[in-house]
């Protein structure tokens, strides 16, 4: 009853009561004068009120309402004194109870303090910390009436000017936005932009860390919850930016220790929060990354990442453009920046946020977010050579376990051009600081990818077109730069040559810019100086000649004319284009092959000529081989006999004594490379070419005509039982050889003659055990073995209970 | 010694063969001399000799251990002791008489070959007779069952 009378007056007297400073209304009077019984509490009230004695009287008023009420009466002398420091005091004590029991308070007896509370507001400022601190209490209530939070926030904002109250008071400010905005955001939303309007002027200039922690907290709340800001964007914006970038050092006697970080990070999520600030935001930090402090950058940096972050949150594509190209630009800026060697590199700084955000999302089942975190790594990894590199080093090893689980195309397709423009980085291994090795390792996990792409049609097709015309470039670049360096490096490079002739030749392929990339290798493969280099660009030359299609006419200029020093390398080349051609039945094969036959008579070349009969007629792993998806004719081994059995039978017969071991080891290289069937049928023809062979004192040719006639004598066709007397002789006396091998061979030549026809070689076998005694001893066990396998074979030919 | 119903020896124990030798870098040098060891002889036998009961080689069935082999080819000596898997006279003669012509034919004329058979001493004597081993060799039916255990199963 008491209640009633009093809040119905204090609400009809709050409206019409904006300017009664120093007295209490009518109704309060009359509502402490009925109560006035508590004569302890009183003196205690008094006691407090007067001196400062503080804690007694509060911790007397406890937790209850009817203490509250109590102390309001008792209090009722100084909350109605005329000065100022007693009102304050008494409304210090009620304070002081309410914060002790505002939450047993009920609704109306919170609207009766609420009312006392807001209209003390325009009371003297000594009294106003207390106000407050009432207030935050009372704010923290669940039971707050409708309409009470709007009202305690437009008194506030009306009433007090924050920024010239203490600070401890401007942090109850805080608060009480805090709390409200808890509990009553519905109605404070409903406040609309006077809100923001009024925060703006309560925060702006503030300087205490606490109480920006907390007007960041509000910030951050009126954005990510959804307050109308308004026209007053920019004020918002304007008001908390400029705090950035947070430069703060904590005193070391800071009890509540805040620390930079946590200014920087919750300013940040202010700032990033809404696109609405974007505009305002991109220029600030671009401002700022021109600082000369460090941290300033940095915080500049990850600033500008999160808000790419949130840029894929709209479903502008323009700004969705330019948030990347504006990625791109800085990460190709701060690629630029000078490392010292006690400053942090920049770069990997901002990079490694970048990575850890992006990856995470990379490996993530929600594909939703695969494809921005890849166009987001695509912009940074493309910006510049280290980016490249340094983002390209951790997202492979990534997307290589992705592949092996199913992924859509989209995703495999950016995640490949981030790859591609890191094969950029690799132009100049030496001048960027990075090791060839770590170039050979992408260039393997490219070839890793390849292979899993290769079923896949769009991908391969994107992969071919764009990441191999690269690498070509690249290792052409490479190989033409490090033309001066060291054995050493040309080992390097073999590895990269490898891998890259590996992912290039891997299917049937376009390449762009090819007639440059001809001249380019034709030009390192002429007159590179080591091994190397020449070599394999010789094979890749012949690789793309042979996959190139008919018709195109490309006249090769035998390189007689090279100075002598490059002559091996001219016939490196022409020896490959040879195989090249020869492999597809190339008409212009015969001319080459002619060339090299006749090569086979040059003084300085010859023996390297007689050589590369092998490479012409083995297989090659790496190059023109079938896996390379090489064009190659079945055949074409018996089909270059055929063609040129007597060619090589005429040269033989007509060369110098000392060239003649040229031709033998070219042709042995020829017919131990033929099908089985095929020696068989062509010994007839062959066979004295290979007997002459045998009596070579060249022990190259030697070896090599017995290798190739071994398996011949497996089985053996009727021609050589005319041959025989010759066969022994020669072979016995090879088995006194001083090369081991050819020891070995020829032993084996002999033991396999042990299973020709009995009747053909019987009449040889007393000879031939007596003459297989001699190696029984010989110095190498290796011989001494194959002697006593041969001549065991022999002692069972013709002898009972023999095969 | 053809047809026998039975099997003198049914079940032999059967001994791992040891790995091929490995290869050494000197083994491939042409300088270097590798003298002839314990162990070339003992592959001689694990190459190349069947117990002609049971066609797998002397080695597996431990009739010729490795230890037992000692040559010295400084002064052309080689003696082989060996182990029939059974000790039975006329099973140890022949695999005696296997090994002993099978050392001659592997071996250097050279060398003077002393083998003995661990348990069935009778044949010792025989063996180290040149003569009866010769004139032994040209029975043709006993050449024929020594040539068989000396076939090479590789082949």
């Amino acid at each position: 009853m008491v209640w009633d009378i009093v809040s119905k007056r204090g609400r009809r007297r709050r409206s019409c009561c904006a300017h009664a400073q120093l007295s209490l209304k009518p109704g309060w009077l009359l509502f402490f004068r009925m109560a006035a019984d508590n004569s302890v509490l009183l003196g205690l009230v008094e006691e407090f009120v007067s001196g400062q004695v503080d804690s007694k009287a509060a911790e007397t008023s406890e937790k209850s309402i009817v203490n509250v009420i109590h102390c309001l009466s008792s209090c009722r002398l100084s909350l109605t004194s005329s000065q100022p420091q007693t009102r304050g005091r008494g409304v210090q004590l009620l304070s002081q109870v309410l914060q002790e029991c505002y939450s047993s308070l009920s609704e109306r007896e919170l609207e009766v303090l609420l009312a006392f509370y807001e209209n003390r507001l325009k009371d003297h400022y000594v009294i106003i910390p207390h106000v407050l601190q009432g207030l935050n209490a009372l704010t923290k209530c669940s039971v707050l009436p409708p309409g009470s939070a709007v009202s305690i926030l437009r008194s506030i904002f009306q009433d007090l000017h924050v920024q010239s109250l203490m600070l401890a008071e401007r942090s109850c400010v805080y608060n009480i936005l805090v709390s409200l905005m808890e509990s009553k955001e519905e109605e404070l939303k409903g406040l609309g932009a006077d809100f923001i309007y009024g925060f703006v002027q309560s925060v702006d200039g503030e300087r205490d860390p606490r109480n920006l922690l907390l007007a960041f907290q509000v910030a951050r709340n009126i954005i990510h919850r959804g307050y109308d800001l308004g026209k007053f964007v920019e004020e918002l914006f304007e008001v908390m930016s400029c705090y950035f970038p947070i430069d703060f050092s904590p005193p070391p006697s800071d009890p509540h220790r805040i620390t930079q970080e946590e200014l920087v990070l919750s300013l940040r999520a202010v700032l990033t929060g809404t696109s609405q600030f974007a505009e305002f935001l991109l220029p600030l930090i671009i401002e700022k990354l021109d600082s000369d402090i460090q941290s300033a950058k940095v915080d500049s940096l990850q600033t500008l990442f999160i808000s790419c972050m949130q840029v894929f949150q709209t479903a502008s594509e323009g700004v969705e453009s330019a948030g990347l190209s504006a990625l791109s630009a800085l990460v190709s800026c701060l690629s630029r920046s000078v490392l010292n060697s006690d400053s942090e590199d920049v770069l990997q700084v901002f990079l490694s946020l970048v990575l850890q955000d992006c990856q995470h999302h990379l490996c993530e089942p929600d594909l939703k977010l695969v494809w921005p975190s890849a166009k987001l790594l695509q912009a940074a990894a493309g910006a510049s050579y280290r980016a490249s590199l340094i983002v390209s080093a951790a997202v492979i090893p990534a997307l290589l376990e992705q592949y092996n689980n199913e992924t859509q195309v989209r995703s495999c397709l950016s995640l490949t051009n981030i790859l591609r423009t890191g094969l950029d980085a690799y132009f100049f291994p030496n001048v960027c600081g990075f090791s060839v090795e770590e170039v050979v390792a992408v260039c393997i996990s490219l070839q890793k990818i390849a292979e899993h792409v290769r079923d896949s049609e769009g991908i391969g097709r994107f992969f071919h077109d764009i990441i191999i015309p690269h690498l070509l470039g690249l290792c052409l670049q490479a190989a033409l730069q490090s033309r001066d360096a060291g054995q050493l490096f040309e080992r390097k490079k073999q590895h990269l040559w490898d891998s890259s002739c590996h992912s290039f030749t891997s299917r049937q392929v376009e390449i762009p810019e090819i007639d440059r990339l001809l001249v380019q290798l034709e030009d390192l493969s002429c007159t590179g100086p080591h091994l190397f280099s020449y070599t394999f660009a010789a094979k890749c030359f012949a690789g793309l000649v042979n996959k190139m299609p008919a018709g195109t006419h490309r006249i090769y200029l035998l390189p007689k004319s090279h100075a002598l020093n490059f002559r091996t390398q001219a016939f490196t080349l022409l020896l490959w284009v040879s195989k090249a051609l020869l492999l597809r039945y190339h008409p212009l094969s015969t001319a080459l092959t002619d060339k090299l036959f006749a090569l086979l008579s040059d003084p300085a070349l010859g023996s390297q000529v007689a050589d590369g009969f092998c490479v012409l007629m083995s297989d090659s792993l790496d190059v023109l081989n079938r896996n390379c998806h090489a064009d190659v004719r079945i055949m074409y081994r018996q089909r270059f006999f055929a063609e040129n059995t007597t060619k090589i039978i005429q040269g033989f017969n007509s060369a110098e004594q000392e060239k003649k071991s040229y031709y033998l080891k070219a042709l042995s290289h020829i017919v131990s490379n033929l099908p089985r069937q095929v020696q068989l049928t062509e010994l007839p023809v062959l066979l004295p070419l290979l007997l002459e062979a045998l009596s070579c004192a060249d022990q190259a040719v030697q070896l090599s005509t017995l290798s190739c006639l071994q398996p011949v004598l497996l089985e053996p066709p009727a021609a050589i039982r005319n041959q025989l007397e010759a066969l022994f002789s020669r072979l016995l006396t090879l088995t006194t050889s001083p090369a081991m091998k050819v020891r070995i061979a020829s032993l084996q030549c002999v033991h396999a003659l042990s299973r020709l026809p009995e009747h053909m070689v019987l009449p040889f076998r007393a000879r031939v055990l007596k003459a297989l005694a001699v190696p029984l001893d010989d110095t190498k066990r290796l011989v001494r073995m194959e002697a006593m396998v041969a001549r065991g074979e022999w002692f069972l030919l013709g002898s009972p209970g023999g095969r | 010694m053809s047809g026998g119903t039975r099997l003198e020896n049914a079940n032999p124990l059967i001994f791992q063969r040891s790995g091929e030798r490995l290869l050494t870098a000197t083994d491939e040098d042409e300088d270097v001399a590798d003298p002839i060891d314990d162990r070339e002889i003992f592959d001689i036998f694990s190459k190349s000799i069947n117990d002609p009961e049971h066609p797998l080689s002397l080695e597996e069935l431990n009739v010729v251990e490795q230890m037992l082999i000692n040559v010295n080819d400084e002064e052309s000596t080689v003696s082989v002791e060996f182990t029939p898997t059974i000790p039975h006279c006329s099973m140890a003669t022949l695999i005696g008489l296997s090994i002993k012509v099978k050392l001659l034919r592997s071996l250097p004329d050279r060398f003077k070959v002393i083998l003995v058979s661990s348990q069935t001493h009778l044949i010792n004597k025989q063996l180290a007779d040149k003569e009866r081993v010769a004139a032994a060799l040209e029975n043709s039916q006993l050449l024929e069952v020594v040539n068989q255990c000396l076939s090479s199963r590789a082949m």
